[in-house]
């Protein structure tokens, strides 16, 4: 018996079709999962089962049967007593998806308020604490007085799903549950509802990330513009792939390339000892001080990339604002061609910053929503007096190297796409013509294809100038994917440090073992659990 | 973040004292600044300090020579200075020699009233600002409810007051007119001061839950079969109420200053009325009673916006440790 049967499901948004004719069945205990990538329809599709499709959505289908209900023609009351109690929805991030104003314990109560009235308070107190207990969540009764800000995201998101099952539904929807996580954190996330899986709850799961997916999954849909291109079995699927396009997701997803080894060129870059102490302000006590960074260094080669790894607090962004004298390390030098950097006042560094330029992760934060892309590459060109007149066609040779067309000058950053926005990101670092390049996350908030080119673009770059890159990410498969050196940083301290090979292939440090482990990453997840 | 999640833990034992120490160490400094700066200025007018503390009208010698002794204007400024601070702290505000009564009797007779026209205006306004942001966010409520509160900003105090009085005081006759000193005398001039205010809270209120309205956690509270009206009795007003907060804060203390056109028009006592007396008069020593009083009450109700925005959102109280 199936928890959920979707024949021909249609979701129209004034005359534009999101999902177009989607059919699929789910039964207790299993779990299917949708990937695609953004705009492709996935989490509409979820929504639907839910009732809570966009505004202003037409929503039809042949059969949508959600937990038993015919939910073809349900009016508002009607779906208000299938949300939470038939089908219990998980989505992103729970800083942002549990009522921030509230506390932990309340919001997992609150599906129990709704659909079981008739429990007394003292009874919906045992429920909740059992409920945090089944998540795994320490000191349940200590945790449900905190706010979800006081508690870490994997303790958050354990919060979320606990109060997702709070009144017992058949179906969860899990809609991006584990991106904002961590990698070992997210491996512990996908452990808990692989457990409640096997414990007879139907599972829908949602994301860009076939690595997640196919930890999980028993099914796996493909999707894109609205349709599922592949439906199969998880093993079947990435054993023989039908579709070019989950051809494409596949080879993205794998990433299993390492950069070509580069020609040993001159010193560019150098840290010697660098720390950083940040004090927590307390006014009566004089703050507690935190090590952000302590005694890193290292020497970037010419042509070469070191990549610095770790899991978010680990300091990385810190090394990052160091590296390019944002910031001023409290111990310790950073040397751009072998001169002081980081030593010197900001005056004389100004003259020099068009060596050493940054690729932000957010780049619609990292541009002025007013400018056009030719106003944002003009401002970079303009520094060095290039007049007005030859900024346009200098701004477009700029976009031609990036592979970007022309006709993009016009447009705002928020017209482009992810993707875009990270090549005119990059086509601006380039503007100043530099010789290193400090890439924080820059390609995180891409689809996993998108991803690909960026990476690719960025290694071509590196072989055609011989810029050096610095690149800081969380995620393993990316770093691998580019660098030459890698350097593995926890709490502020580096913990391994070493050639690229050496240091994934054969890790000695715990912590990079248990990052390399924890990625449902290509050589971990698919064939064995996570576990 | 999570390192300073677990800082914040060790740390957070005393930290609600240790702020609010702060905070009262705050409010003495605020307290104080005002006190000074009205010293000062007292002394920057031009003229001899005696008669500019007599104000207008004329005095015997036998005064003069009062007012002398009681500021110790034979001695030098900073000792001058020192020797008022040390008054304050006591709770002496000093003489009103054109009223020939202690500033503190002064103010304080009349303290009560507006107190009480401050505090019902507050809650007339909350309460329209309230009703206003709640059902004036339909489809065809928004333009109607909008056009309200503009018209309830940029109508004059006096204006509403005088409506008010035409039309519920003379015409229906439901509330008195003139001060009788009941509750029913203080409804007119407390909603003719809420009106305003209620205008400008409203909208921000409004704007708040339209803004909470579209936050991710919405999404989720739906997904558990919560009702619209749950979802905004239980969530978005609150993140509305603590944009709110701060604002109402600063709103109720400039109803000290609105106190003082709506005293007038409804010829009630007050502190409105005894400051637009003083500042007629040039009765400096009441004048700079009263500018010692609105530094208090400022820093008083800011302080309770304070503890009210720490309830309403738990991680104001955290938001220290991270900038």
């Amino acid at each position: 018996m199936s928890v959920v049967s979707v024949r021909d499901l249609c979701v129209t948004l004034a005359g534009t079709t999101i999902v177009d004719g989607v059919s699929f069945s789910i039964e207790a205990g299993r779990c299917l999962g949708i990937v695609g990538e953004s705009g492709a329809g996935k989490t509409v599709t979820a929504r639907s089962l839910l009732g809570l499709a966009p505004a202003g959505a037409i929503v039809t289908a042949t059969e949508l049967s959600v937990a038993g209900v015919d939910a073809r023609a349900l009016t508002e009351a009607q779906w208000r007593a299938v949300r939470g109690a038939r089908v219990g929805l998980v989505s992103q991030d729970a800083l942002v998806s549990l009522d921030p104003l509230r506390r932990v314990g309340a919001e997992v109560i609150e599906p129990l308020a709704i659909h079981e009235s008739g429990l007394g308070r003292v009874e919906r107190q045992q429920r909740m604490l059992r409920l945090l207990e089944q998540v795994a969540l320490p000191e349940p009764a200590v945790r449900a007085r905190d706010y979800p800000h006081e508690l870490s995201g994997g303790l958050r998101q354990r919060a979320l799903i606990a109060s997702a099952l709070a009144a017992t539904p058949a179906l969860l929807v899990a809609d991006e549950p584990t991106t904002a996580l961590d990698a070992t954190v997210q491996a512990q996330v996908i452990a808990l509802l692989h457990d409640l899986k096997r414990q007879g709850l139907a599972l829908l799961l949602i994301s860009h990330d076939l690595n997640v997916i196919r930890a999980l999954a028993d099914d796996i849909a493909v999707m894109k513009d609205g349709r599922f291109v592949e439906v199969a079995p998880t093993a079947a699927l990435l054993a023989a792939p039908q579709h070019p396009y989950t051809r494409e997701l596949l080879a993205a997803a794998a990433l299993d390339r390492a950069p070509e080894s580069a020609p040993a060129g001159p010193v560019v870059l150098a840290a010697r000892d660098l720390g950083r102490t940040y004090r927590t302000p307390g006014r009566f006590r004089g703050g507690t001080a935190r090590q952000a960074v302590t005694g890193v260094s290292f020497d970037l080669l010419a042509g070469h990339t070191l990549g610095i790894v770790g899991e978010s607090g680990s300091g990385k962004s810190t090394l990052a604002r160091m590296l390019l004298g944002i910031e001023k390390p409290d111990s310790g030098v950073v040397l751009l061609h072998g001169e002081p950097w980081s030593a010197l006042p900001e005056s004389q560094r100004r003259a020099r910053r068009g060596q050493i330029q940054l690729i932000h992760q957010d780049s619609v934060s990292a541009f002025d929503p007013r400018f056009t892309v030719l106003q944002i590459l003009s401002e970079a060109i303009a520094v060095d007096g290039t007049p007005r007149r030859a900024r346009r066609a200098r701004a477009a040779a700029l976009l031609q190297r990036v592979a970007l067309p022309e006709a993009l000058l016009p447009r705002r950053a928020h017209e482009l796409s992810g993707g875009q926005r990270q090549r005119v990101a990059i086509a601006r670092a380039l503007a100043r013509a530099p010789r290193v390049l400090v890439c924080d996350e820059p390609v995180s908030a891409l689809d996993v294809s998108i991803q690909a080119q960026v990476l690719d673009l960025l290694g071509e770059l590196q072989r055609e100038t011989g810029l050096a890159l610095v690149f800081i990410s969380h995620d393993l498969a990316v770093v691998r994917a580019l660098s030459h050196d890698i350097l593995v940083m926890k709490d502020g301290v580096v913990v391994e440090q070493g050639g690229a090979a050496a240091v994934l292939d054969a890790p000695e440090h715990p912590f990079t073992r248990a990052l390399l482990a924890a990625g449902p990453g290509p050589s971990s997840a698919g064939d064995t659990h996570p576990r | 973040m999570t390192g300073g999640a677990v800082t914040g833990g060790a740390v957070g034992q005393n930290r609600p004292v240790s702020r609010l120490v702060g905070r009262l160490g705050g409010m003495v400094l605020v307290v104080w600044g005002a006190a000074t700066v009205g010293f000062f200025a007292l002394r920057l007018i031009p003229g001899d300090p005696v008669t500019v503390l007599v104000g207008l009208g004329s005095v015997s010698e036998q005064v003069r020579e009062q007012i002398r002794a009681d500021w110790g204007l034979a001695d030098p400024l900073a000792v001058q200075y020192l020797f008022y601070l040390g008054r304050l702290v006591r709770g002496d505000l000093g003489t009103s020699y054109r009223m020939q009564q202690p500033v503190a009797d002064l103010i304080g007779q009349q303290l009560a009233p507006t107190l009480q026209l401050m505090g019902l205006a507050m809650v007339f306004a909350v309460l329209l600002a309230l009703a206003a942001a709640l059902f004036g966010r339909g489809r065809r409520s928004t333009p109607f409810v909008g056009l309200l509160e503009l018209v309830a900003v940029s109508a004059p105090t006096f204006w509403i007051g005088l409506v008010l009085i035409t039309v519920f005081g003379f015409g229906l006759g439901w509330f008195p007119v003139v001060a009788s000193g009941g509750f029913g005398a203080l409804v007119l001039p407390a909603i003719t001061l809420a009106i305003p205010t209620a205008g400008i809270l409203g909208q921000v209120l409004r704007q708040g839950l339209d803004a909470a309205a579209i936050l991710p956690f919405v999404d989720t509270v739906r997904a558990r079969g919560a009702s619209h009206t749950r979802l905004v009795l239980r969530h978005t007003l609150r993140h509305a109420a603590a944009n709110s907060v701060t604002l109402t804060g600063y709103i109720a203390g400039s109803l000290l200053g609105g106190s003082v056109l709506v005293e007038t028009v409804f010829a009630r006592p007050g502190l409105g009325r005894v400051a637009l007396n003083a500042i007629t008069d040039r009765d400096i020593p009441v004048v700079l009673g009263i500018i010692v009083l609105a530094a208090v009450l400022f820093s008083v109700i800011n302080l309770i916006v304070d503890l009210v925005a720490d309830r309403l959102d738990p991680r104001m109280a955290t938001a220290e440790a991270y900038s």
